[in-house]
């Protein structure tokens, strides 16, 4: 009969061997926004949120080092203007969702350090925008 | 458009000039019939056309026949004929007889059928002949069979010759009718020696039956034919041409020798005569002529010769008469020419019973004494008239005919024709002859020389009809526009005006260069047609032009401009059915405004508009006074209504309108066209929204109106009457029916927010959440339903709500507009 340790060293070692050390996706406070599919005909019964979503588009232009932010086509001079318009809308009581949607050329690094702006204002629902 | 000038075909010829070919073509006929008879007496041509062995049956059936086609009665001649020939033997003279009969009433038929007609027609005629001379070519009537065959060919060509008299140009149809004249004539001549060999046959066998003298009738009838052939073969050349002097000298010689032959017959001695007379005059040998011809005019003072043969009490007919007066013409002997034709014409010349020949011979005469006279306005005149005359009398054939006279003798130089008529029948000459643009331009010039206005307009009709032939609207519009407006105040000028605008018009849609659809730029036919209504705003013309010119813009969505030209305020004359068609017109226009605007206000527009609509009705004007009651009651304000009364006028629904309109107790709705309801609605719910104390009594009566149809007045009316929960269904239904519109939505809500109730109210705020969520962030209509959101939050105090929602809105999206801008910052004041 084999010992009860060499079973748990078994399993010690099965555990070690299938266990991630990478924090999941899910785990993070965003989620991806994709284009519709087909034009939506009809809406749900409830009515819609009398604050519209925000986008914030990151744009990278030529020959300058840093992206453009925009906010709904609002051109925001840095990072800290952004957090400061957001956070003025939050002490309204309004909670807005809020669609980053960087370019292709935006560095993650960029799109990430956005949206820590937007959810250090007090933004609940942030998003992200991708194309297919 | 009247005019002379349309380039019809000859169809159908004279009555007068069919009968004469006819009995040219019958000459065969009666040969059969009174030859045997005559052959010892001297007798007129109508003489010979007698039968003597009356006795006879088929004597008498061809009588018969012969008198049925006289009287115009072919089918039943026809019928007679092919009984007659199918009952005889082939073989027989009978069946000859009836042969050569059939052919003559089928030629009958002929010269009355259509020229493209005429090929089946002259296979027709010829079939009988064929028929007997098919199964027996040694017929004993071969020669009148043979005979008969040529004449039916002959008349044929000779009627196309007379077209191409009156039709010149066609080479080709002249070498073929030249060709045919030519074929014949050989046979003839053939044909006369072989009948001439058989009369030396039987005289040989001292035969003295009338077999011989029928022979002999045959030969004479042939002899002349033939003349009567070479003549007709010289027209077919241009006057004085080699060709044409040679054919006039060969029929003379034929007539002389034929003249030897019919000694015994004085008819045909006249015929002959008259026949080498008009060779002679052709040769150029007018005084011959005269000389030979003298006899036949005064038969009773010539003695000698000739003349005794033919001294018998006949009148002068058309034929000898006609060549009497050319001869007197070409010799200048005017008062001889003058004599001939007051004896045949009398005083009344256009009521005188005349052929086509005299007519041109009296015509040619007029044109004589006119270029002797020249500046007499009266002879000038009296050539056109006679040349209406002619048309009258002998139709469109002789007045071509008589046209080309004129041509020929007045020459082709426009200074000569002053009379219009003649221009006219000039240029119609060109025109056939297919020269349509030097016709044209021919007419333009002269009506543009003209000073006469009657005549300037005939002539610019005449030239404009034959630009337009060639396709030339531009040209022919032109023309009749310069005229109209140098002679803008004679009667007319109006109806050239407007044709000068349809022409204009036509050649703009032609060459796709109409500027109507550019209303940048003025468009020449409607500055025309203002025209024409300015300068003659009582003429007939004018209604037309007026009506048109409507028409034009409205179909370029102009509907105002429209309204404008249709009310007739320059015409004091203008009856009431016109100014309803004004007012009809300016309802149009004013439907085309909507009177309640989006967000539910009543147009300014439409009352601007109202007031310029009733400013072409004058007061002072009684006709106009029902249509500017009825713009007033459908489209005027409240004060307007108010200072309206009923008529006795039986128009119960706008009587219905103005009673609701004044507050006053209507009952139901009359019938009315569903247009006219419509417009009732609008107006009552502008009605209802200028003046709130009144929306219940207005509301009811919409309500009425509109039945149970899903509208947004409707859904009005319901939320007037209280009703909101079922206006909020109608509105679903708008909404959902128009599809295309976000602007239905946000109307739909707007309809709501009006409502005194808050839960109507609320309603409407989902409603506008709901149209806002589709609209695009920062458009004009998106502020618009958010600037309505937070009316309604601020009525349903809610104004920290309100305050929150606007302060979000200058932070996300601020608008562009300051104005916007402004009130957004007034709600976002605490």
């Amino acid at each position: 009969m084999t010992p009860l340790i060499d079973v748990v060293f078994l399993l010690l070692v099965f555990f070690l061997w299938t266990s991630s050390f990478e924090r999941p996706e899910a785990d993070l406070s965003s989620a991806l926004v994709l284009p519709p599919l087909a034009e939506i005909t009809g809406g749900s019964d409830a009515p819609p949120p009398l604050y519209d979503e925000i986008t914030i588009r990151l744009v990278q232009v030529a020959g300058r080092e840093a992206a453009e932010i925009r906010m709904n086509d609002q051109v925001i001079a840095d990072r800290a203007a952004l957090a400061d318009r957001l956070r003025q809308i939050t002490a309204l009581g309004a909670q807005p969702a809020v669609v980053v949607h960087p370019d292709a050329e935006v560095s993650m690094g960029v799109a990430i350090a956005v949206y820590d702006a937007v959810r250090a204002a007090g933004i609940d629902e942030v998003l992200f925008a991708v194309q297919e | 458009m009247n005019t002379n000038l349309q380039a019809t075909r000859i169809n159908r010829l004279p009555n007068l000039f069919a009968v004469k070919l006819l009995m040219v073509t019958l000459l065969g006929w009666p040969l059969f019939c009174g030859a045997a008879a005559e052959a010892q007496q001297p007798s007129s041509s109508d003489n010979t056309a007698n039968p003597a062995n009356r006795g006879n049956r088929s004597t008498s059936t061809a009588d018969s026949i012969q008198a049925l086609v006289e009287q115009g009665m072919l089918e039943r001649a026809e019928h007679l004929a092919r009984e007659q020939l199918d009952a005889a033997a082939l073989s027989s003279d009978e069946a000859a007889k009836a042969a050569v009969a059939l052919a003559g009433v089928r030629i009958a038929n002929l010269l009355r059928a259509p020229l493209d007609q005429q090929q089946a027609h002259l296979d027709a005629a010829i079939e009988p002949l064929q028929r007997v001379l098919r199964a027996y070519p040694d017929h004993r009537r071969a020669p009148w069979l043979r005979f008969q065959s040529c004449s039916v060919d002959i008349a044929v060509a000779q009627r196309q010759a007379a077209v191409l008299a009156a039709t010149p140009g066609d080479e080709r149809q002249r070498l073929a009718v030249l060709a045919t004249l030519i074929e014949r004539s050989r046979d003839l001549q053939e044909l006369e020696g072989d009948v001439s060999q058989q009369i030396a046959v039987a005289f040989d066998h001292r035969d003295r039956s009338p077999w011989i003298d029928e022979l002999m009738a045959l030969r004479n009838a042939i002899a002349v034919q033939r003349v009567e052939v070479l003549l007709r073969r010289g027209e077919l050349f241009a006057a004085g041409t080699d060709d044409a002097l040679a054919a006039a000298a060969e029929a003379q010689q034929a007539a002389i020798a034929a003249q030897g032959l019919v000694r015994d017959d004085a008819a045909r001695q006249a015929d002959l005569l008259r026949m080498r007379c008009e060779a002679l005059l052709r040769m150029g040998q007018p005084d011959q002529a005269a000389e030979l011809l003298a006899p036949l005019l005064n038969p009773r003072t010539d003695e000698r010769g000739d003349a005794q043969n033919l001294s018998v009490n006949r009148q002068l007919d058309d034929p000898t008469l006609a060549l009497a007066v050319r001869l007197a013409l070409e010799l200048g002997q005017l008062p001889q020419a003058e004599r001939l034709l007051a004896s045949h014409y009398g005083e009344r010349p256009a009521e005188a019973a005349a052929a086509p020949e005299s007519d041109l011979a009296r015509l040619r005469y007029l044109i004589a004494r006119r270029s002797q006279s020249a500046g007499a306005e009266q002879t000038k005149r009296d050539v056109g008239d006679w040349i209406e005359a002619i048309r009258r009398r002998g139709g469109d054939f002789a007045q071509r005919r008589a046209e080309t006279i004129v041509i020929e003798l007045l020459g082709r130089s426009s200074a000569q024709l002053s009379d219009p008529r003649i221009v006219i029948a000039a240029a119609a000459q060109q025109l056939r002859a297919g020269h349509a643009r030097q016709a044209a331009e021919r007419l333009a010039t002269a009506a543009r020389q003209t000073r006469e206005s009657a005549a300037a307009r005939q002539l610019a009709v005449a030239g404009a009809a034959a630009y337009s032939s060639v396709g030339e609207d531009l040209a022919a519009g032109k023309l009749l526009l310069e005229i109209a407006q140098a002679h803008q105040h004679e009667p007319g000028a109006a109806e050239l005006h407007l044709q000068a605008a349809v022409l204009l018009e036509r050649h703009g849609r032609a060459s796709a260069a109409d500027v109507s659809a550019d209303s940048a730029v003025v468009d020449p036919v409607n500055e025309l047609l203002r025209q024409t209504i300015q300068l003659w705003p009582s003429e007939p013309a004018t209604q037309q032009a007026r009506r048109w010119l409507v028409a034009r813009l409205i179909a370029a969505e102009k509907h105002v401009e429209a309204a404008t030209v249709a009310a007739p305020r320059d015409d004091p004359a203008a009856t009431e059915e016109r100014w309803e068609a004004a007012a009809a017109a300016w309802s149009e226009a004013l439907a085309t405004v909507p009177l309640v605007t989006a967000d539910l206000a009543v147009n300014p527009a439409v009352e601007r508009l109202t007031e310029q609509a009733l400013e072409q009705f004058p007061a002072d004007a009684p006709a106009a006074e029902h249509g500017r009651r009825r713009l007033s009651v459908l489209f005027g304000n409240p004060a307007l209504a108010a200072t309206l009364e009923p008529t006795d006028r039986n128009e119960p629904f706008i009587d219905w309108l103005l009673a609701v309109r004044r507050g006053d107790s209507a009952g139901a709705p009359p019938a009315a066209a569903p247009e006219m309801r419509q417009r009732a609605v609008q107006r009552l719910v502008a009605d209802a929204i200028a003046a709130p104390a009144k929306r219940t009594h207005l509301a009811a009566a919409i309500l009425q109106l509109e039945g149970d149809a899903a509208t947004l007045p409707r859904a009005m009316a319901l939320v007037w009457s209280n009703r909101w929960r079922e206006a909020d269904e109608v509105l679903d239904r708008c909404v959902q029916t128009d599809t295309k519109s976000e602007q239905t939505a946000i109307t739909a809500a707007t309809v709501l927010s009006r409502s005194s109730q808050p839960d109507a109210k609320r309603r409407a705020l989902e409603r506008f959440a709901a149209v806002g969520a589709t609209l695009a962030q920062g458009s004009t209509a998106w502020h618009e339903v958010r600037l309505a959101t937070l009316e309604l939050l601020s009525e349903l105090d809610q104004q920290p709500e309100a305050a929150r929602l606007a302060q979000y809105i200058l932070l996300t999206r601020p608008p562009e507009d300051p104005a916007v801008k402004a009130r957004y910052q007034r709600w976002s004041e605490p």
